[in-house]
């Protein structure tokens, strides 16, 4: 891979991905560092036949592993040093301008910061779906070929994770 | 229904809408340190990858004093990987057994055990690895040089190369699903691969073996697993690279507990998934049978409870075979359901089913049939989704 191509490869594909590891990690300084280690882990491990193939599902996938092998320390740096998380630094700025009609209305900031925290309480595979396919919008085939799973497993784990939202924002009062 | 599915669709979109984008000094920095690795490849050509495979044809085999080679402590140096007391002499087993096979010499260097790490000279970041490492060297008979890593005709290398266990099924336990993973370095025009996995010591009261073929992963056609003796063995047969070295492991470092809890623990993680994916259906099978129970008995109202009416009303004649269909399609497919003489229970009868719905969702379906009096079947089509939990 030349660095004209990696350099196209971030500009095409570097949003979405840090995008996701954003949710995944919660916090910005995380994010980034998956965010970087993701790419460099690309372009160190595979060639550029298999990224032209499907670079956003491969570069996904790759998040995802690192994420998992990760994550302990993540955590463990996280109750050592809490740090402000995205929830205060972005969302609220993507909030604002959605009041234009009743049903932005009704999707309130407080509501979505509660979406939000109850997918974060998902098991980790149910969370993981619902960022690709809620947040990146990818469809089911996108993601079982970034998660190397069955697309029949995507929808099962989207599945379940509609339902146990669903089913807290109507313990919290909201019809859904 | 349907609108509640868009409004929860449309509220879990909202709340992840993340209008941002990674810094430009962060991608900067990602494009320089990619320069920077780049032009350290000049120097030190090293790749890093996961599990793969590689060329033809066995010959002979011969433990060679192997001086041309790095030795395996150098391959790990130059590959970035440090172990504790490193691997060092009286750490590696030297094996130095050399095979041919297809345009290909392969020289298994040595094996070691114990904690490693990594730092990566791109992030700075230790990656703990622990486990079994073997090294082994790969050149071309014809003494041409083995494709760098930088270089395009790398990329079309194939080589599996993977400790196995007597005993244990090859296809299931295998580098990949023991955690496994290699580096690749060029020196000299030999490829040199460092492989890593857990560590299979503790198997070492059984036969270890390590396999090279010319596969992408495990390939059943290129060994033979004899179920009886638990024996692993090439496949005289094959049409390609499937050579099979002896690990030499001290058998004193066997631990039948821990083998036994290791396999548990690999076990349990590949079912963990596949337990999980099930329960969602096992809810929707639940459902059917409650549904069966309360439409056998007649309780309509109770068992339509949470389900919608979809579709207009159809009334359906018979064929002249007696078959009834009933037609409907949705956003993205047509189905048809056939029916015979429905069984009437005070003029009504049903079927039930469930599939997965054009967005991805578990759909059951209840169709009421109510019997007329000119033989045709009123048919009133019922469906329910995402409301298990």
């Amino acid at each position: 891979m030349t660095y004209q191509e990696f350099a196209e490869l971030i500009e095409t594909e570097g949003r979405s991905i840090y995008v996701f590891c954003c949710h995944l990690a919660g916090e910005k300084e995380e994010a980034d560092e998956l965010y970087q280690e993701t790419m460099l882990k690309a372009v160190e491990r595979f060639g550029q036949i298999e990224l032209s193939k499907n670079p956003k599902s491969f570069l996904l996938g790759i998040a995802v592993r690192i994420w998992k092998s990760k994550r302990r320390k993540y955590l463990h740096r996280q109750q050592i040093a809490p740090e402000e998380s995205l929830d205060q630094k972005v969302f609220e700025i993507d909030l604002a301008g959605t009041k234009d009609s009743p049903e932005e209305i009704y999707l309130s900031q407080e509501l979505c910061k509660l979406v939000r925290t109850e997918i974060a309480a998902l098991k980790e595979k149910y969370r993981i779906s619902v960022y690709l396919y809620y947040s990146l919008e990818m469809s089911v085939e996108e993601i079982a070929a970034a998660l190397h799973i069955p697309k029949g497993t995507v929808k099962s784990r989207l599945y379940k994770a509609r339902a146990i939202i669903a089913k807290k924002l109507e313990e919290y009062g909201y019809e859904v | 229904m349907k609108y509640k599915e868009k409004k929860l669709d449309k509220i879990l979109k909202t709340a992840l809408l993340l209008d941002i984008e990674p810094e430009e000094e962060l991608n900067r920095s990602i494009l320089e340190a990619w320069k920077e690795n780049s032009s350290m490849k000049k120097d030190r050509k090293r790749k890093v990858a996961i599990a793969v495979a590689a060329c033809m044809i066995l010959a002979t085999g011969s433990v060679l004093a192997a001086t041309k080679y790095l030795k395996m402590g150098e391959v790990a140096e130059k590959s970035g990987i440090e172990m504790e007391h490193s691997f060092s002499e009286e750490n590696v087993t030297e094996i130095n057994e050399t095979k041919e096979a297809g345009e290909y010499r392969f020289t298994l260097l040595g094996i070691a055990s114990g904690e490693a790490w990594v730092q990566s000279s791109l992030s700075q970041q230790i990656t703990d690895l622990q486990g079994m490492y073997a090294a082994v060297a790969i050149e071309r008979l014809d003494g041409t040089s083995m494709a760098d890593t930088s270089d395009e005709q790398y990329a079309e290398l194939r080589f599996f190369i993977s400790p196995l266990i007597a005993g244990l099924k090859p296809w299931q336990y295998n580098i990949v699903s023991m955690n496994g993973g290699y580096t690749d370095i060029v020196e000299d025009g030999i490829l040199y691969r460092l492989i890593s996995c857990d560590d299979i010591a503790l198997f070492a009261d059984r036969e270890l073996y390590l396999c090279i073929s010319d596969t992408v992963f495990y390939d059943t056609n290129a060994y033979q697993y004899d179920e009886n003796s638990g024996k692993i063995s090439r496949n005289t047969e094959y049409d390609g690279i499937n050579l099979l070295f002896s690990l030499p492991i001290d058998a004193s470092k066997a631990d039948r507990a821990a083998a036994a809890a290791y396999l548990e623990r690999l076990e349990q993680s590949w079912t963990e998934d596949s337990k999980d994916e099930a329960e969602g259906l096992e809810e929707v099978e639940k459902l059917m049978s409650q549904l069966e129970i309360l439409l056998a008995d007649g309780k309509y109202e109770e068992a339509l409870t949470g389900f919608i009416a979809v579709g207009e009303l159809s009334v359906i004649a018979p064929d002249k075979d007696g078959t009834y269909c009933y037609e409907y399609s949705d956003e993205t497919e047509c189905t048809v359901s056939y029916f015979y003489p429905a069984n009437f229970i005070n003029g009504r009868d049903y079927m039930i089913s469930y599939g997965d719905s054009e967005d991805g969702w578990v759909k059951v379906i209840i169709l009421v049939l109510t019997e007329n009096e000119d033989k045709t079947v009123t048919v009133q089509r019922y469906e329910k989704k995402n409301e298990l939990n």
